[in-house]
């Protein structure tokens, strides 16, 4: 005697469409907006199949065919789907060979009246509903009525994230169906003739959701309705089956439809035992039931349905919880993170269709701080930008004029009125308008200068250096782009102090320098190395023309754009800021130490520049000197920049040269 | 999510436990094929979503979250197209892929551009007709986003439409 065992039923798992987030998101917004009253909604699934699945394609390299991949049993969830039209009842859009499932859906306005919901009394009346459906016959002739679901949502339309929690109610007899043995192929009962005229008897009679079977003679099958039970029914075994569409792939276990199912044989024929067909299609091959399965149900004596019954049916989370579910579509509907992507697949194309070696996610992390919000400033930002730069600071001390916008391209006139924004702020705040996942920030700042005594007390200069030290050690690249000689002095020293990379542009009215500071202790110099003079006051008492610095306008772009182009390039180096100058290549080409542009000829050239150890930006002496007290070696150099000419030792080297002069020659040393 | 969401349900026996494997996650992906006008090619569209994490994880709770691009990569896209991709071979007959609105449901999809299709069709063009287009292009551009066909498809039998 075969034992019986507990009829177990596989549950629904839930698969909703994005695009149909994206219907409810904008019915709410422009149909329901308040309201709170349910809608109706439908959903799909489709036969099971036990299909040994294994991955599309082969993970390693060396499996050349999928014969030999290794297979693996994976049951597939029971899946049921609510398409993107899922709101639009009247429709009835879906994939062929499904069966279509009406349901209710209730959205609440916040996430609080979601958690409110009095989810026991709703399942309840849904319970009741399906239960009334049995009792009146509704059911019968509208058989999908038994898999009606309830479906609780709460759409967040400002993170784009919806909450959702479906049930599928089914009732339960007071102890459960058991079922006599396991279940069956249905191959081992019926015939491949047989089976071949059941499924065209099937699909002829336009695929119920459920259908009697009744087998007279071997080879000779009689496919009815449900509605049709007095004239099929008979208690003889083997010769008479319900069959339900079962979306379940599992082998052992049929699908939830069928629970209510038993519930209406049971209320309807007082049915205790009965033959079930769990019928299971082959996707796209209707008429191939092979992988159909067949079980015998029985209900224990005496037991009955309670009036109402109970009911189970809330379907749990992925952590097997009874709780609700949340789909996060930002990435696919916040514009925010579709910009973000948007740029990042761009610069991708670019990698993969001409230059596939190229390290994008480097440049995409690089800080970059820019010493100055002017014209370089705005065209180096802009650059920085497009390649993926995602950390972008400007320092600067000014406002926005009115000469600013039309030659500074972050700039707006509405930046001018009213005195004009602080730059560096208002820079910043442009760049996120262009790209608002960048993070900008703007530094009011101002840089102590050689020649330029500070007008503010020790307090303001200690935190003016110490904030300008702070920025420096958090940043990658340094570029200098300020509009004066002295100015680009501090920055250099704190950066070479801290091995950062600097990218130096500087123009003049139709001439630019693009360099790249060398590496401390390397071989290549920095902007002050051929000097032999400090950098001092070089902005008083200049007119207004010589104040401005006025450029030709296409110069700032020129330059800018190389300065960025020159980082790319050096991060790109396997050597990086060590990379020497003349003859070593990057995957992108050369990575020069300078480029000195002339517009009049519209010509440039590339120049290298050596280290000098007497230096007074980037020596070791200056830096020893600054270290000792920074505070006080500022204050004296900005008094009396001639004191860093002793400090570097270029004043000493200058004597020596001088008392070469004037000694005198012989001619015989010759 | 806090307790106060979770339910307390009538205990049932007859509920089947979902037996998945540790370490499975389910991601569904869907296909669209869309004419293009322009091109006057099928193109075939496609996401990706995640169907929840087991691991108790502040990101668990996201079912039905939309793939990221990397995500995609590591999961859908098949290792040869990344590695002819990646050798930068301009005749990469599938086409790059890249992200654009869905023309018909409006809403962002990823897709593989349609510019190198008509070349990739020429190239059997001897030996397909009408009818058997839009499986033959499927089968050469579908496996690299893991969509895949039966060769049942392109078998000749009575029962095939």
């Amino acid at each position: 005697m075969a034992t019986s065992s507990i009829l177990q039923f596989t549950p629904f798992a839930s698969s909703v469409d994005a695009a149909f987030w994206q219907e409810l998101a904008n019915k709410k917004l422009n149909v329901l907006k308040l309201s709170e009253a349910s809608q109706p909604v439908y959903a799909y699934y489709a036969t099971g199949h036990s299909q040994q699945t294994h991955p599309p394609f082969p993970d390693t390299a060396n499996t050349t065919s999928s014969t030999t991949t290794p297979t693996t049993t994976t049951i597939m969830p029971t899946r049921i789907c609510v398409p993107a039209q899922g709101l639009d009842t009247n429709d009835d859009t879906r994939p062929p060979f499904t069966f279509r499932v009406n349901g209710t859906l209730l959205n609440t306005n916040t996430l609080e009246d979601f958690k409110k919901l009095d989810k026991n009394q709703l399942f309840q009346q849904h319970t009741v509903k399906i239960w009334e459906a049995i009792q009146n016959e509704d059911a019968l002739d509208h058989p999908n009525i038994l898999s009606d679901f309830l479906l609780l949502t709460f759409a967040d339309l400002k993170k784009y994230k919806f909450y959702y929690w479906f049930a599928f109610p089914a009732l339960m007899p007071q102890e459960p169906w058991l079922q006599i043995k396991p279940m069956d192929s249905i191959g081992n009962v019926f015939s491949s003739m047989e089976m071949t005229a059941l499924a065209n008897a099937y699909q002829a009679a336009d695929r119920p959701p459920s259908f009697l079977l009744r087998r007279k003679k071997p080879n000779t099958v009689l496919f009815g309705q449900l509605r049709d039970w007095d004239e099929f029914f008979t208690n003889e075994q083997d010769e008479f089956w319900v069959g339900f569409a079962d979306p379940s792939h599992s082998e052992t276990n049929p699908g939830w439809p069928l629970r209510n199912l038993l519930a209406l044989l049971h209320e309807k024929h007082g049915i205790r035992k009965l033959n079930i067909m769990c019928y299971r299609e082959m996707p796209g091959k209707v008429n191939l039931i092979d992988a159909s399965k067949l079980l015998v149900a029985e209900l224990p004596p005496t037991c009955h349905y309670s009036k109402p019954p109970k009911s189970v049916g809330w379907e749990r989370n992925a952590q097997a919880k009874l709780a609700p579910r949340m789909a996060d579509l930002g990435p696919l509907m916040d514009p925010i993170r579709l910009a973000d992507t948007a740029v990042d697949l761009n610069l991708k194309l670019m990698r993969w269709r001409v230059m596939p070696d190229l390290d994008l996610d480097k440049v995409k992390h690089t800080k970059c701080l820019l010493l100055g919000a002017g014209t370089l400033g705005c065209y180096v930002a802009r650059c920085l930008l497009g390649w993926g730069v995602r950390h972008i600071t400007f320092v600067d001390n000014g406002r926005v004029s009115f000469s600013n916008p039309v030659r500074q391209p972050l700039y707006t006139f509405q930046d001018c009125i009213q005195g004009g924004k602080p730059k560096a702020e208002a820079a910043a705040q442009s760049l996120l308008e262009i790209q608002p996942t960048v993070n900008a920030k703007g530094y009011d700042i101002s840089i102590p200068m050689p020649g330029h005594v500070a007008l503010s007390s020790d307090e303001q200069l200690l935190k003016d250096i110490e904030q300008l030290t702070a920025l420096i050690q958090s940043h990658d690249v340094i570029y200098l782009l300020t509009d004066s000689r002295e100015s680009r002095w501090f920055p250099t020293l704190l950066a070479t102090l801290s091995n950062k990379l600097v990218i130096n542009a500087a123009l003049g009215f139709d001439t630019y320098l693009v360099m790249r500071h060398g590496a401390r202790h390397g071989s290549l110099g920095c902007y002050f190395c051929n000097d032999i003079v400090a950098p001092a006051d070089s902005l008083t008492d200049r007119t207004l023309d010589q104040q401005c610095t006025v450029t030709r306008p296409g110069l700032a772009a020129i330059a800018g754009a190389l300065g960025v182009e020159l980082m790319v390039s050096v991060l790109q180096h396997a050597d990086g800021m060590e990379a020497a100058a003349s003859d070593s290549d990057c995957v992108l080409g050369r990575v020069p130490h300078q480029v000195r542009g002339f517009l009049g000829q519209f010509h440039n050239m590339l120049i290298v520049g050596q280290s000098y150890a007497n230096c007074t930006g980037c020596s070791e002496k200056v830096i020893e000197a600054y270290q000792q007290d920074p505070l006080q070696f500022i204050k004296k150099i900005l008094h009396d920049p001639e004191h860093l000419e002793q400090v570097s030792g270029i004043a000493q080297m200058k004597a020596e040269s001088e008392a070469l002069l004037d000694q005198d020659w012989e001619e015989d040393d010759f | 999510m806090d307790e106060l969401l979770v339910l307390q349900e009538t205990s049932d026996p007859a509920t089947a436990k979902l037996s998945e494997q540790e370490g499975e996650t389910h991601l569904t992906v869907e296909y669209h094929i869309v004419y293009s006008p322009g091109y006057q090619v099928p193109v075939l569209y496609f996401n990706g979503y995640d169907a929840g994490k087991k691991k108790r994880t502040p990101l668990s709770l996201k079912e039905g979250t939309a793939l990221s691009l990397d995500e995609l990569y590591q999961w859908i896209i098949s290792k040869e197209m990344q590695q002819s991709l990646q050798h930068g071979n301009r005749l990469s007959q599938q086409g790059s892929i890249s992200q654009e609105d869905h023309p018909i449901l409006g809403f962002p999809f990823y897709y593989i551009h349609p510019c190198e299709t008509q070349s990739m069709m020429r190239l059997i063009s001897h030996d397909i007709n009408i009818h058997s287009y839009i499986k033959s292009w499927l089968s050469l551009i579908g496996p690299t986003i893991g969509c895949t066909l039966s060769h049942q498809l392109f078998l000749s039998s009575p029962t095939n439409k």
